[in-house]
């Protein structure tokens, strides 16, 4: 009877999440996106991977004068892709260029970029050689939260000079991300990438095998104390009538 | 009885494996399960067991010793499915792929897409393509091409079309054997679509749509709800494997592993939405400076 009653509510939240899913998940997009208004910076980073709105909103922010100059990541093509395209910070420099940002305040960061944290890896090093300097991260909205866990991991303290502002993308916003295959496949693998992230990169794996043993630990003594229970109850005398 | 004689007949080794899984299912120990066995047995045969032994055996195991055994089962078939995972692994791709092309020796074009307005759909597409042209010389190229790039617009990139072109050309291929049609709209169903009208209008055509593999499902339910039923069974679908990895290792390698997500991921919003809610607006690059406020002298 008392499981019935537990069916009966997780069916009344599921119709419940599916009738108002126009109100929760836009805030599962908002969540991922923490870019704020822009600071003067004396670097605007471009994150890999989007090539067709980040340098836009990067040379947007260079031409209102929020920062000095433009830092891209070395991104090379996968095996067997080389001879199609140029490689793609060659691509960005070349839209930089036509946008009218000088070729002279470009700079790229070199090394082979494959992942966001490796970029983040190639910022502190820049950061180690340079202090003082500010920085303006530019990427798509909900891939501002998995950047910012990066530059918190690998900068520490530095993280402090790293800002981020949020790129619009074509086809989908934040409050309707789940009508377009596009949104939805940013959300959902920027969610499973965090995860990934955590893991890889985090305190996923300790915290997992800490969390596994604890629940281990839960489920015997639990048991261990029912069977005990049991035992005491049999050794009873039985009541007199 | 007849169970516990049949059960006594089995090898030692299965029967003591049969054992572990009955002991960690039952609410009996294993050595408790294992005694009926025996004195059922031990019966058959008119052989003597010694009652008080039984009675200690058979009395209830604890909780404890009851989960541990569940845990060890757990354990044993998580090891088992790692040194089994060559065997396993390749089949959780499957619901990826398309299925194999069953006309491919009647094909006269070849269908050659791009999602982004830059690159093909699928590693190797050109290659594919020259060896297909080549098999097949009366054959010819159809292109589709749904988003529209800002890098060609602004003349950054020639037009994938021209890609194309230029790199069959490598492979003595002439440009006229490669035709574009116009697609509105810019999603691939836009391009099944067009699609759909072109083969109404050439009734002898039949079709291989190369696409990536991982993508070849997902594809083939667009074609499904774009098309009509007989266009649709003209056209095929071959899945071109990524460089660094196929249906058969994708576990080996990260990009593997991230190329199975983006796969299930477009999979599944394709299994509800096949065709798009409403047209994609397109950002100018007036927006782009619109968001970006003016630096003003209280500016942080």
């Amino acid at each position: 009877m008392k499981r019935i009653w537990w069916f009966l509510l997780c069916l009344t939240v599921v119709a419940l999440a599916i009738v108002f899913h126009a109100r929760w998940l836009p805030g599962l997009a908002q969540y991922l996106d923490v870019g704020t208004a822009p600071y003067k910076s004396d670097y605007i980073m471009i994150m890999g991977g989007g090539i067709e709105n980040r340098p836009f909103t990067a040379a947007a922010l260079f031409k209102k004068g929020w920062g000095k100059q433009i830092l891209l990541s070395e991104i090379r093509p996968s095996p067997g892709r080389e001879n199609l395209l140029p490689p793609e910070h060659e691509l960005t420099t070349a839209v930089l260029k036509a946008l009218g940002v000088p070729s002279d305040r470009i700079v790229v960061l070199k090394g082979n970029h494959a992942a966001t944290f490796h970029e983040i890896e190639s910022l502190g090093q820049l950061l180690a050689r340079e202090p003082q300097a500010r920085i303006t991260i530019v990427t798509d909205a909900v891939h501002t939260r998995r950047t910012r866990w990066s530059v918190r991991r690998i900068l520490g303290d530095k993280a402090s000079r790293v800002s981020f502002v949020s790129a619009p993308s074509d086809g989908y916003g934040l409050e309707n991300w789940w009508q377009s295959g596009e949104g939805f496949f940013m959300v959902t693998s920027e969610y499973l990438k965090l995860l990934f992230y955590s893991f890889r990169y985090g305190w996923g794996i300790p915290l997992t095998v800490v969390a596994g043993t604890l629940v281990v630990v839960f489920i015997v003594w639990r048991r261990f104390r029912t069977a005990r229970e049991h035992s005491l109850a049999e050794c009873q005398p039985l009541p007199s009538s | 009885m007849k169970t516990a004689g049949t059960i006594h007949e089995l090898p030692l080794p299965v029967r003591d494996v049969l054992t572990l899984a009955i002991g960690a299912v039952s609410d009996r120990a294993p050595t408790a399960v294992w005694i009926s066995i025996m004195r059922t047995a031990a019966s058959e045969h008119g052989q003597a067991t010694d009652s008080s032994a039984q009675v200690s055996d058979q009395r209830p195991s604890s909780g404890c010793g009851r989960t541990l055994r569940r845990l060890v089962v757990v354990f044993l078939c998580l090891v088992i499915a790692f040194l089994l995972r060559n065997q396993w692994l390749p089949i959780v791709a499957y619901p990826l792929l398309a299925p194999t092309p069953q006309h491919l020796n009647e094909v006269t074009l070849i269908w050659v897409h791009t999602h982004d307005g830059r690159g093909f759909a699928g590693d190797g597409v050109v290659e594919r393509t020259a060896s297909l042209l080549k098999a097949y010389p009366k054959a010819n190229v159809i292109f589709t091409q749904g988003w529209s790039s800002r890098l060609v617009e602004m003349g950054v990139i020639p037009p994938p079309v021209e890609i194309l072109r230029r790199a069959l050309a490598d492979y003595q291929i002439p440009s006229e054997r490669v035709t574009q049609i116009d697609v509105a709209g810019y999603q691939f169903w836009n391009a099944a679509r067009a699609m759909d009208a072109y083969l109404s209008e050439h009734p002898q055509e039949r079709v291989v749509l190369l696409t990536s593999e991982f993508g070849g499902r997902s594809h083939s339910l667009v074609l499904r709800a774009a098309m009509s039923a007989p266009n649709r069974d003209r056209v095929d679908i071959l899945g071109l494997p990524d460089f660094r990895y196929s249906h058969h290792d994708w576990w080996k390698s990260r990009a593997g592993v991230k190329g199975l997500m983006v796969g299930y991921l477009y999979l599944i919003y394709t299994v509800f939405q096949p065709q798009p809610v409403e047209p994609i607006r397109k950002l100018t690059l007036d927006d782009f400076d619109k968001l970006i406020p003016d630096l003003s002298e209280k500016a942080p």
